[in-house]
């Protein structure tokens, strides 16, 4: 569905670089405004958490992974919403994810519906959803 | 008739002095023969006694007969003397050195005592010259001893005594059964001898009419022991088929004009001929023409150029085809030419067939480590499988949301399509390079450019990295071309980085960096390292860790550094580890360099390409 444009902006945070295009072509294509971080460290540095709407955060990086970037948000008091992204699906990390404040957990490769339906949520500020918020492609 | 005994006793001197020369130069060879030369020396001591005694015979004045007894005494007295040495000698006895030194020194008295007295030891006065009518009617000087000193005595009695103690030693040699042979010859001998002495004795007292006795039986005494001698030089030869006929190689034996001299038994059964059939004829005789030719070539080959020459043959022997190792040598002469050769035949099936079995169990066992390696690297790749995908999907979902707009933005599309190709490509390597490490067979050398291959295998080993929280450092130097198998070195790459990743398994966060350079050393090779920060290895098992089977994890069967060496060998370079003045380890080999090509566009991409 698309919507119209939104005035907050949207995060992505991912090291690869085809997955970080890939990602902000979709968000465009929806209608959001987006801001692409190569790397946890860069994001941290120069987010806006006022003007942002949600953070797109893949978990396996190098150097800082999305766990810890998630950690460091909460100590930094950056209240932003996480929508956490990962090739790698396994209880450990969801449960891990999750005690961080990750409000959805999805799966690569990543449905377009699903991952705009997790941002419209998220953005509008609601609590968790019905139905598990673990919808993946 | 006339001259009868002196004819005869002038053949035997030649014979004693052929008999001292030969056993002479005999006894010179190396190993020098202290037997033959012994025995050189009674032959000479003999011949001159004979040659007195023909003296003693025609001797026309008394003084020519008292100087001609005079030296027949000394002969036969220091033949008495050597006998002792002799026999310790040719019957390999050890301790008798008493009766040696005493019998020689009985021995040298007398024989100073017969030129110190006036008329020597067989006379006390001066002796006539009295004609000797032998039974035949020949006519010499009358040499009898009839006036006989105690001189005389003395030393008839020590030649007695000695040559029956001879005899008395050879016997009790003969019944301990040493020497068994040689004992009952020499004993045989000096009984002779003694026999002969006893008929001078005889003769002297005047009991036996004839000429002296002694000399024959001296020269019948000489003629057996050469014979013995010689007999075993004779054994030599049949010790040396004896040998030959109990190796297993089949040898054979030919002169420089490729006549057969000698074969082996095991010669005989491989080309079903017979030793006798052989000798003497020649490859053209035995052999169809176009194998003797060959073999004629290749003698005259060795023959001339004094060089051994190996080859190998096959060769159907009881109905299945062997394979056999042939050696070809020159048999060398003294002057330094070649005579004849010698051809060796071994079976060198079974080692083949082993060589060919042990090819194929370490294909296997490569293979093997290859596929552990890359199943333990499934799970990174899924993971870089799923970055393109990820990209693939999201840029083909964007694109067709950007057609559904009111005015769609075609070339952003196509810069999206552009984009989902580039990343397909991406994920097709991927899955190329799995097959490769997959593939069975070994595949041919390339040309590989050996930074952009050891970079696809750290770029493949990502995802296991960033998993563990290692920092990849890379130094890759760009146009190094190396003839290799890609996949085998994709292989042992990533045993090293899988290794080093695990090493730093337990390193505190913070310092998990792995190195791995490609560098250009000395103009000619290529220099791979790969450098972790892990606790490190022993000093003493730096060596070890390459042993098959070694391993300190609790899976794995330990062959991953084993079959790095080995591939590294094969590619002519060589695995090996050092400590790191920090800490962690590298682990580093080197290539041969080829020297870089010009190649056309496309072409190029394709080789060079990861």
């Amino acid at each position: 569905m698309t919507s119209s444009a939104h005035p907050l902006i949207v995060c992505v945070v991912d090291d690869d670089p085809s997955v970080r295009i890939g990602l902000a072509r979709l968000m465009r294509s929806a209608g959001h405004r987006v801001d692409v971080y190569e790397s946890g460290e860069q994001f941290l540095q120069s987010v806006n958490p006022k003007g942002t709407a949600c953070v797109v955060l893949d978990i396996t990086m190098p150097g800082m992974s999305g766990l810890q970037v998630q950690d460091q948000m909460i100590a930094r008091a950056i209240s932003i919403p996480v929508i956490a992204l990962s090739a790698r699906d396994d209880d450990e990390t969801r449960r891990l994810a999750r005690s961080l404040g990750t409000r959805f957990f999805l799966r690569k490769p990543v449905d377009d519906q699903a991952l705009l339906d997790a941002i419209d949520w998220v953005t509008r500020g609601e609590a968790s959803p019905p139905g598990a918020g673990s919808a993946g492609s | 008739m006339s001259g009868f005994l002196i004819l005869t006793l002038s053949g035997l001197v030649g014979i004693l002095g052929y008999a001292s020369v030969l056993h002479a130069t005999i006894g010179l060879e190396r190993p020098r023969s202290v037997v033959h030369l012994l025995f050189a020396l009674w032959s000479l001591i003999l011949t001159a006694y004979v040659a007195a005694k023909i003296g003693s015979y025609r001797a026309e004045t008394p003084e020519a007969l008292v100087l001609m007894r005079r030296i027949e005494t000394s002969g036969s007295m220091l033949l008495t003397a050597v006998l002792p040495w002799f026999a310790a000698a040719f019957l390999g006895l050890k301790n008798l050195r008493f009766m040696q030194v005493a019998i020689t020194a009985g021995c040298i008295v007398v024989v100073i005592a017969n030129w110190v007295l006036p008329y020597g030891a067989s006379f006390n006065t001066q002796p006539e010259l009295r004609p000797w009518i032998l039974p035949w009617g020949e006519r010499v000087t009358d040499i009898r001893a009839l006036d006989r000193g105690p001189w005389y005595l003395a030393g008839a009695g020590l030649i007695f005594f000695t040559f029956a103690w001879g005899v008395w030693l050879a016997l009790r040699t003969r019944l301990a059964g040493r020497e068994r042979r040689r004992a009952a010859t020499l004993a045989a001998c000096l009984a002779l001898a003694l026999g002969g002495d006893i008929g001078n004795f005889l003769v002297n007292w005047g009991f036996m009419q004839g000429p002296h006795t002694a000399e024959f039986s001296f020269v019948a005494l000489v003629l057996m022991l050469d014979i013995e001698l010689s007999h075993e030089r004779r054994q030599f030869r049949t010790r040396i088929q004896g040998v030959l006929d109990n190796v297993p190689a089949a040898v054979q034996l030919k002169l420089a004009d490729g006549r057969y001299m000698m074969v082996n038994r095991a010669y005989e059964e491989l080309f079903q001929l017979t030793q006798r059939s052989v000798v003497g004829k020649t490859d053209r005789d035995l052999f169809p023409a176009q194998r003797a030719e060959a073999a004629r070539a290749a003698d005259q080959q060795v023959l001339r150029s004094l060089q051994v020459h190996r080859s190998e043959e096959t060769i159907v022997q009881g109905g299945s085809a062997r394979i056999f190792a042939v050696l070809k040598f020159p048999l060398m002469q003294p002057d330094g030419t070649a005579d004849a050769l010698c051809c060796i035949y071994t079976d060198v099936t079974h080692q083949r067939r082993s060589e060919r079995e042990m090819d194929a169990l370490r294909r296997q066992v490569w293979h093997a480590d290859r596929v552990e390696r890359t199943a333990v690297l499934a799970a990174s790749l899924a993971h870089e499988m799923s970055q393109p995908l990820t990209a693939i999907l999201s840029n083909a979902q964007a694109a067709l949301r950007f057609l559904a707009h009111e005015e769609p933005d075609l070339a952003e599309v196509q810069a999206i399509l552009r984009d989902v190709v580039r990343d397909d490509k991406r994920a097709a390597d991927v899955i190329n390079g799995l097959r490769a490490m997959l593939r069975r067979q070994d595949a041919p050398r390339e040309r590989i450019d050996i930074g952009l291959c050891v970079g696809g295998v750290v770029d493949l080993m990502h995802s296991d990295c960033v998993e563990r929280g290692v920092m990849v450092e890379h130094s890759l130097a760009p146009g190094l071309i190396v003839l290799a198998d890609k996949a085998q070195i994709q292989q042992v790459l990533l045993n090293l980085l899988m290794n080093a990743n695990e090493a730093m398994g337990e390193t505190s966060s913070g310092s998990r960096r792995l190195r791995v350079s490609v560098s250009a050393t000395d103009g000619s090779r290529a220099l791979v390292a790969v450098r972790d920060e892990g606790p490190g290895i022993d000093p003493e098992d730096l060596e070890r860790v390459f042993d098959n089977f070694y391993t300190t994890k609790a899976k794995g069967l330990g062959m991953g550094l084993a079959v790095c060496r080995a591939i590294t060998e094969a590619h002519g370079g060589r695995l090996w580890a050092e400590r790191n003045a920090g800490a962690g380890v590298t682990f580093a080999f080197s290539l041969a360099t080829l020297p870089q090509e010009t190649m056309a566009g496309p072409a190029a991409a394709q080789t060079a390409a990861v």
